[in-house]
């Protein structure tokens, strides 16, 4: 019934830009529910940069919790250190960010399944690190306060510029995996070989696609930044790297809602499991578990209405194994 | 010279715990991020032999690796074996959430206090020249040495390790020769348990027994593992002896804050060279 | 593209779901919400919370809570603070400060808890600072001894359950130069906040000790598992004493490398939260751990004559039974002690339980000894709480008292020592 009902479009819009804009009432303007939900618009925008690098790019990031601290600091840095107002340095630390991306892409240009992995997650592991270690410029254990932004006066007018660039970022990333970009990621993902004849340069695509997903996810770490006023080493660890990872499978790979339904679900399932001791991340792993038992294609896959739409996810072997090598595998 | 020592030593644990990833992966085609957590749960478990039921350290360890073959069996028959044929991103990823799982709920059993762990062999330091070794020490290197030995040889010269191999190559093909797919790769997961279960019972005294001990063991672990080529048995040895010493030489000579960063790089600068790492085989190009 | 909009307003659909849900509940369970700073307090009933990891590699920082938590049970069992039974809202927040600060907002402004109490990990405390400190509510004992907290004063702050990470460290060099009569001093430190806040302390401090010098400084990576290179570069150096700022496993690991490559007598003076803790002497072997010296704020269960310790040995082993008495649970229960007094001193003279009475109550602690600690000590200025500790050796598989208490004056930077 409401699926029928969420086939009207304009319906579907409307409610979607209604509940953005009276969510902060619907909380009663909770700062809390306020948070919550930001938390949730940061873990979207990362899972479906990941998604866009895993989904459909076929390559995989398990640092990707790095890129977020890069953003955090590089907003940090930018907002209190140099002074630079909110529009000048939220941009910023996706740049900032992306040029990281441009120094993990170049080597991993080269390096696929495992191998990627392992590069990806030294990065993840030596992000929070460096930090600790980089007195100088971070603040070190202490961490570096971030200046508010003094136009938006208080948290709820932050809040909605948060929605608003979430939502841009979810229009454009929708529209970087529908342009020729998005399908020469998917040739690439779907088989090198191919892409490589039909005139893609392989090298080129696999950093863009690197730069391009860190970009967006350095701004949801200054996100993460603005809206707390404070970031620290600790903010994000290797362990959020593997929970935006899990987002993304759960939710549906090579699927923008999907990463938005990882994101939403792993968000939300502390906020009720957190008041018992000791059992948020054994639901967590659970839900994990289960879902991708049941549900192979993620959570997606249930409201898959008009399913050819839908860009089939990467079959066996062709994400994380390297076919073909076994035969001269040296035991 | 003792810097060099204690790195072997160390990568000697990362080794041991590379094993059982790289059999597993070997035929199953899965990298098992759950592996430091069945490894600390065995190790959890001989602990309770040990200091709940006083039992001896021989006999808790047998009886602890064989709830580790038990335990590697059933998370393989419960859980991975539906997922055989499902894409290998699913698989880590559902390893990911046992790791959780296994994880939250070693911490409401056992509680976070970290606890000690008896050495395999005990006794003071023995010194030879200028360096200092303990028994243990000794013992952690032999049993690293003979685990590799004994899974090379039945991976390359048994009936079992063809099966195996034949298996992780092509499944249907296996099966239509007989060979019983999900039986080997039931005992692969139990072997590689075991295999994870010494490691943890190595590693607990080091870094003393609680329910993250084996985190950056396991971390470490993979590093060595795709250093070494992730295909290849001695490898992943190899690989973790070098990231061992690599690791100590760093922490002594340049900056023990950020060895780890070294470490990753000198990784990628190795994978950049040698993408299919160390002792992988010529890569191939992916079919079309 | 209007097709895959669609898709994306389902999540937000459930969240939405979700959120009413727990809305729902929210404001039925919610309690009194007067005017500001009388929240999380009805006719029988006083919230107070406490956010600190209970999962994760942190999660030993737990003890807190549950020496808290035992505390409560007691008093309630007993009547409550003027009839008023105590509930503790808890959170879990994995040691990561993007977590904390979610929480921090959720138990101010959704449970409107009437105090915190000892909020686990420096950086978290950071994050949740804001927050915290623009509401005013009181914050009882921080699990930090980091000097932001107490120095310069916080109006809402009221010191750490732990040692300050900076007094500490000064009472240490003190020790070793006064008393050990060393010249060459080492130290291996933590390179977060319980290390460096005490090398700061250190640094500022050595010339104030005639030919005493701070031979090496070695850093190392919290939750570090191999402390070789650390061992060798203490060989090194040959120092005459080692302080070791940093917590209980690679306290342990460290002196055990040591032993190993024949550093067996230079004096090993360890931070009061790597050290205090009988625990430690299965971690590193009764010989290695031997002759540690450490300062505490209370002396240890099984050597102490106080009433109050004997309260908690008895109470916690009922509540948690198969937990050790050792380590955080103690300081726990003791903070929880410090607040009921608190909450009692609140309300005396018929006064009502408000933030800003609270706070006046705080500052009537004068070296107070009915808690655990050795003495408690709020004034407008001085907000370190714990001022006042004692030294502690290893021997036999015990952790005795050395001294007698040691006090730190705020005002002068003095340490006193007393016969």
């Amino acid at each position: 019934m409401i699926l029928k009902l969420l086939e009207n479009k304009r319906l579907t819009i409307g409610l979607l830009v209604v509940f953005m804009l009276i969510y902060p009432f619907l909380v009663g303007n909770s700062n809390y529910f306020m948070t919550l939900f930001v938390i949730t618009c940061i873990y979207a925008i990362t899972s479906m940069s990941l998604n866009l690098l895993i989904g459909y790019g076929g390559q995989i990031s398990v640092g990707h919790a790095g890129f977020l601290t890069v953003g955090g600091y590089s907003v940090a840095i930018l907002s209190s250190t140099v002074g630079l107002p909110f529009f000048l340095a939220l941009p910023l630390a996706g740049i900032m960010t992306g040029s990281i991306g441009l120094l993990i892409g170049l080597p991993a240009v080269r390096l696929k399944g495992h191998f990627l992995a392992v590069a990806t997650l030294g990065f993840g592991l030596s992000i929070p690190q460096i930090v600790l270690n980089w007195d100088g410029l971070t603040g070190g254990y202490s961490g570096l306060a971030v200046t508010k932004p003094l136009m938006f006066g208080s948290d709820f007018s932050l809040f909605y510029v948060f929605v608003v660039i979430t939502v841009i970022i979810t229009w454009l990333i929708q529209n970087i995996v529908k342009s020729s970009l998005g399908r020469a990621f998917i040739a690439i993902r779907d088989s090198e070989v191919a892409a490589q004849a039909i005139g893609i340069n392989i090298s080129f695509y696999k950093t863009t696609m690197f730069v391009i997903s860190s970009f967006f996810t350095g701004i949801a770490g200054g996100i993460y930044g603005y809206w707390v006023g404070f970031v620290s080493p600790n903010d994000f660890i290797i362990t959020n790297s593997f929970l935006v990872l899990a987002m993304i499978v759960v939710g549906g790979l090579a699927s923008i809602p999907g990463s938005i339904i990882g994101a939403v679900l792993f968000s939300v399932i502390p906020h009720f499991t957190d008041s018992y001791i000791g059992i948020t991340n054994i639901v967590i792993g659970i839900a994990v578990v289960l879902i991708i038992l049941f549900k192979p294609d993620g959570i997606v896959s249930l409201f898959k209405m008009n399913k050819q739409k839908l860009v089939k996810p990467a079959g066996k072997g062709e994400l994380l194994v390297q076919g073909g090598e076994k035969e001269n595998a040296n035991i | 010279m003792q810097i060099i020592v204690s790195g072997l030593i160390f990568g000697c644990i990362y080794g041991l715990a590379a094993l059982g990833l790289v059999l597993i992966y070997k035929t199953t085609d899965l990298v098992n991020f759950a592996q430091g957590e069945m490894a600390m749960v065995t190790t959890f478990v001989s602990f309770t032999f040990l200091s709940q039921f006083e039992m001896g350290y021989t006999t808790s360890f047998l009886l602890a690796l064989l709830f580790a073959a038990v335990f590697g069996a059933i998370v393989h028959q419960g859980i991975m074996k539906r997922l055989q044929s499902a894409p290998p991103l699913n698989q880590l990823v559902v390893t990911l959430g046992l790791f959780m799982v296994f994880n939250g709920l070693a911490g409401l059993i056992w509680g976070h206090k970290p606890a000690g762990y008896p050495q395999a062999i005990k006794g003071d330091s023995i010194k030879m020249g200028s360096v200092f070794f303990t028994p243990n020490e000794i013992f952690v290197m032999g049993i690293t040495l003979t685990l590799m030995l004994i899974f090379f040889v039945i991976f390359r010269y048994t009936k079992v390790g063809l099966a195996m191999r034949a298996s992780a190559q092509d499944i249907k093909a296996s099966q239509l020769m007989g060979i019983k797919v999900t039986n080997v790769f039931t005992a692969t997961w139990a072997v590689g348990a075991i295999l994870g279960g010494v490691a943890g019972m190595m590693t607990a005294p080091i870094t003393f027994l609680d329910t993250h001990m084996m985190f950056d063991v396991l971390i470490m672990a993979f590093a060595a593992a795709v250093l070494g080529g992730f295909l290849s048995l001695p490898g992943a040895v190899v690989g973790g002896l070098i990231i061992g010493v690599f690791e100590n030489l760093i922490a002594f000579y340049l900056s023990p804050e950020l060895k780890l960063v070294y470490t990753f790089l000198l990784i990628i600068i190795v994978l950049y060279i040698r993408p299919q790492g160390i002792f992988g085989g010529t890569q191939s190009v992916k079919k079309v | 593209m209007m097709r895959r909009i669609k898709l994306l307003l389902l999540p937000l659909l459930i969240f939405s779901l979700c959120l009413m849900a727990a809305c729902g509940n929210g404001t039925a369970k919610k309690g009194s919400t007067g005017s500001q700073g009388t929240q999380g307090v009805t006719d029988n009933e006083i919230l107070i919370g406490h956010l600190g990891p209970q999962t994760g590699p942190y999660a030993v920082y737990d003890y807190f809570r549950k020496g808290i938590d035992s505390h409560f049970k007691y008093v309630n069992e007993n009547g409550g603070v003027n009839g008023k039974k105590l509930k503790l809202v808890a959170y879990d927040d994995q040691y990561q400060p993007s977590r904390t600060v979610k929480n921090a907002t959720r138990i101010l402004q959704e449970d409107k808890v009437f105090a915190m109490i000892g909020n686990v990990c420096t950086p978290c405390n950071t994050a949740a600072r804001n927050t915290f400190e623009k509401s005013g509510i009181p914050m009882v004992m921080v699990s930090s001894g980091a000097e932001e907290f107490v120095n310069p004063p916080i109006k809402n702050y009221f010191g750490s359950s732990i040692l300050n990470y900076r007094v500490e460290t000064r009472v240490f060099l003190d020790y070793a130069a006064n008393e050990l009569k060393a010249k060459k001093i080492a130290v291996v430190y933590q390179n977060d906040d319980y290390g460096k806040e005490g090398l700061t302390a250190l640094q500022e401090n050595i010339d104030k000790y005639e030919g005493a010098t701070l031979v090496d400084e070695i850093p190392y990576v919290a939750g570090e598992t191999d402390m070789s290179s650390q061992a060798q570069h203490l060989d090194q150096a040959d120092p005459d004493a080692i302080i070791v700022l940093g917590g209980p496993n690679p306290a342990a690991n460290l002196k055990k490398e040591m032993y190993k490559i024949g550093l067996k007598d230079v004096p090993y003076i360890v931070s009061s939260v790597g050290a205090n803790d009988r625990n430690q002497f299965k971690l590193a072997g009764d010989d290695i751990w031997e002759g540690t010296i450490s300062a505490a704020t209370f002396p240890m269960p099984d050597v102490s004559d106080d009433p109050s310790m004997k309260q908690y040995v008895e109470r916690f082993k009922k509540d948690y039974p198969n937990d050790p008495i050792d380590g955080f649970a103690q300081s726990g229960w003791a903070i929880a002690e410090v607040m009921v007094e608190a909450l009692k001193r609140t309300e005396q003279g018929g006064k009502d339980l408000t933030w800003e009475n609270f706070y006046d109550a705080m500052h009537t602690f004068d070296n107070w000894d009915g808690s655990i600690f050795e003495g408690v000590t709020f004034t407008k200025d001085n907000h370190y709480g714990l001022t006042t500790m004692i030294l502690t050796e290893a021997k036999d598989g015990k952790i005795l008292p050395i001294s007698d208490q040691i006090k730190f004056d705020p005002a002068s930077g003095e340490i006193t020592y007393e016969d």
